[in-house]
């Protein structure tokens, strides 16, 4: 593999988890969150080689999954042509007692709208609002603002 | 508990589970040969539509000049020739081998692809030369002028250079693109040898 190749896989190993919950978060089902996934791993290396470091390798990995998760569901269009990936887990079907809980999150999360979900997410993974903010294209004071708004929706339900 | 916070523990569960999980390097190298696929179709369609361009546009401009029919009718051969040899030879990959099928096969194919794409350069330049010097004599006995003939095919010459360039590029390109999915192919089957 050329380098490029390399750390392209290497970076997939180490971001694959944050992808695919974000890519759950925006899914309806199990064909739902491959067709994301892929879609995102195909974004993802079309723009690594252009990747100039000048922001984080994780902002960059949040915020090209968080366009293609949000344009995906503005189209609601998947490919054609789809490529099973294997995560052998589905994560709507098994009930073990971890899977409720990420059920529950689940629940919570498909209850707000794909911008709410975007920001929320983001929160959930430790970002700043400086970062939430450069990600999701406002201001850090608007990220703070719409995060009590998620807090008092959530606590609503 | 917060639900905010709550909800961070229920996401530290889920990325937990993921993270259990081996995304196979497989279905992701097969994700990438179909993309590049895609790039050295597109790039088998832009080289079609200018043969289309040349048999249309171009016969009805060498029609314009006086061109003899015959001429026009071994543009539109050769052209024609190029437009069904492209198609042909681009067919023989077939995506739903990339998805899913025997990636032998697929080497196989791209392979008879790539061998096409090497030996167009040994079939195309000696057919330029020709047709460029079958133009020029037929041109030189509509005018019976040297200044004007030179004139035109000094046009036609650079503008000739120009567009062979490209192609040669673009050729090049294309000839990268398959050995790259050669080499990525060659990953995957080292990949499985190992995981018997």
């Amino acid at each position: 593999m050329k380098p490029t190749e390399k750390e392209f896989a290497a970076l997939v190993k180490e971001q694959k988890s944050t992808i695919y919950s974000i890519c759950y978060m925006f899914s309806k089902d199990k064909d739902e969150i491959d067709d994301l996934f892929q879609e995102t791993l195909i974004h993802l290396w079309q723009g690594f080689e252009k990747f100039r470091n000048e922001s984080k390798i994780e902002t960059w990995v949040y915020r090209v999954t968080m366009n293609t998760c949000i344009s995906m569901e503005r189209k609601e269009k998947r490919r054609g042509e789809r490529i099973p990936l294997a995560v052998d887990i589905d994560l709507f079907d098994e009930n073990d007692k971890e899977m409720e809980q990420v059920q529950m999150l689940y629940k919570r999360i498909q209850k707000l709208g794909v911008f709410d979900r975007a920001i929320i997410m983001l929160w959930l993974e430790n970002l700043s609002y400086d970062e939430i903010g450069e990600i999701v294209g406002i201001s850090a004071k608007n990220v703070s603002v719409r995060l009590v708004r998620i807090r008092e929706q959530l606590k609503k339900q | 508990m917060d639900e905010l916070q709550e909800m961070r523990e229920q996401l530290a569960a889920l990325k937990e589970k993921l993270n259990k999980q081996e995304v196979v390097n497989d279905h992701l190298i097969r994700s990438l040969l179909n993309q590049k696929m895609k790039v050295v179709n597109q790039k088998g369609w832009i080289s079609g539509i200018a043969a289309l361009f040349v048999i249309t546009f171009g016969n009805w401009m060498f029609h314009q000049m006086g061109l003899s029919t015959c001429f026009l009718i071994g543009t539109t051969i050769m052209m024609t020739i190029c437009c069904v040899a492209t198609w042909i030879s681009h067919s023989w990959v077939k995506a739903d081998n990339i998805a899913t099928g025997d990636l032998l096969i697929v080497a196989k194919q791209v392979g008879r692809l790539r061998k096409v794409y090497v030996n167009w350069i040994y079939i195309a330049i000696p057919l330029i030369v020709i047709w460029f010097s079958w133009l020029s004599f037929e041109y030189y006995h509509i005018v019976q002028d040297y200044i004007a003939t030179t004139a035109m095919l000094s046009g036609g010459l650079i503008g000739g250079l120009i567009g062979g360039i490209l192609g040669f590029k673009q050729n090049k390109k294309v000839v990268r693109e398959l050995d790259e999915m050669l080499r990525q192919i060659n990953d995957i089957s080292e990949l499985d040898i190992k995981k018997r």
